[in-house]
């Protein structure tokens, strides 16, 4: 069983690794890069976000900005600014035929856009 | 953790840039968040530092000049002489402790909006290929950043006001993201800086400063039109892209950073118009 943790924000994609454990939350399985530390890794990030939503930060107020944070704050900014991220991105199972056959073939270019320096 | 010793705790180049105050690196997002984080957290830490030592530096001026006109009354005895020297010299060691904080301290908008907007975009930059991101994390009102000084002139009570413009454009970045969309965008702060001085009913000139900030984000969007559908969009030169550019402007009354926010919705509402091939095929 693959982890169904959704990485991204602008745009979602399944983790796709491998899973070590379920969240005792939503019952979904997750690898252990998902599982909440806070929580004593026995819920997902999602599910962590939501028990406790993340705040805003007040002037002065220091923020540890990690994992917990950026899911806190993704979970937050979806339901406040009601953004639905398109799924674009294929998850690794999905690609996983291609795999062997090497990628380069289907590679466009890759130059970061905006200001290159001439 | 101290201001000290959190600072050698960073590496050679998080010194060279605390030094600098200045970077441009195109490294994948999670490098970049690996050699930021450090810094943001030291900058907090010399911060408060920088507050608690400013007291302490005042008071110590205070209790020596208080000091030697006491003593200087009651007549100058050894054990007087050594308490006078004992404060100068604590006095002369948080003015260089001060000093030093104030040349480590970079601009909290690495701390209250860089190191945010990379943490949330961390996994939409396509790890393959490396961000661009350019930072000028110096003081907004350094002499290099100003553009124009006003004439004095009188406004209300005041009878010399300066206003003093800077333009400090401290951001950029580049990056191409997961779904293969190009996406840049840019931070340019104008500062005014108004100093008022007044001669109140005493008869003392009191002076005071003012700063309101325009801040203009300009953000680009590439995506990819095998993806993507953009109604009104723009086609790059290849016709692999679907241009579009977006501008925010947030007006403030102080020189504090930005919600990282405004730079999410920009870029958000630009996938918001756009519809994927599914989407639309359906």
């Amino acid at each position: 069983m693959n982890c169904e943790a959704m990485k991204g924000f602008l745009t979602l994609a399944g983790c796709g690794n491998p899973a070590s454990s379920a969240c005792s939350h939503c019952g979904r399985s997750m690898c252990p890069a998902h599982l909440s530390p806070a929580t004593g890794f026995s819920m997902c990030y999602d599910c962590a976000a939501t028990q406790q939503p993340a705040q805003p930060a007040q002037p002065g107020q220091e923020v540890d900005y990690d994992e917990s944070w950026a899911h806190g704050y993704r979970s937050s900014y979806y339901s406040s600014s009601g953004y639905r991220p398109s799924r674009t991105v294929y998850t690794s199972d999905d690609t996983s035929s291609f795999r062997d056959r090497g990628t380069s073939e289907f590679d466009e270019d890759h130059e970061p856009g905006g200001f290159e320096a001439s | 953790m101290s201001a000290w010793t959190t600072y050698r705790s960073l590496s050679a180049e998080q010194k060279a840039i605390l030094k600098e105050k200045k970077l441009d690196l195109k490294r994948p997002a999670g490098e970049l968040l690996a050699l930021l984080k450090p810094l943001a957290s030291c900058d907090a830490v010399a911060n408060k530092a920088q507050r608690k030592t400013g007291c302490t530096l005042a008071l110590m001026i205070l209790a020596t000049l208080v000091g030697m006109v006491m003593f200087s009354k009651a007549g100058w005895k050894p054990v007087t002489l050594v308490v006078i020297v004992l404060l100068a010299v604590a006095t002369f060691a948080a003015g260089f402790f001060y000093s030093w904080l104030r040349r480590i301290d970079v601009s909290n908008n690495l701390r209250a909006f860089t190191v945010p907007v990379l943490t949330l975009f961390r996994e939409d930059f396509d790890p393959r290929v490396p961000v661009h991101l350019r930072l000028d994390l110096s003081s907004p009102t350094t002499k290099t950043k100003k553009t124009d000084v006003s004439k004095p002139y009188q406004h209300g009570r005041y009878h010399k006001v300066i206003d003093t413009m800077y333009r400090d454009p401290w951001m950029s970045a580049a990056a191409v993201l997961v779904d293969g969309t190009k996406l840049s965008w840019t931070v340019t702060d104008r500062i005014r800086e108004r100093t008022m001085t007044k001669k109140n009913a005493r008869g003392k000139y009191k002076t005071k400063t003012k700063y309101k900030k325009v801040s203009d984000l300009e953000v680009q969007v590439g995506l990819r039109t095998k993806s993507f559908t953009v109604a009104g969009a723009e086609l790059s030169a290849d016709g692999k892209r679907s241009k579009v550019e977006v501008e925010r402007r947030v007006r403030t009354d102080s020189l504090d950073p930005i919600d990282p926010r405004t730079l999410i919705d920009a870029i958000t509402s630009v996938y918001r118009t756009a519809r994927t091939k599914k989407e639309a095929t359906a």
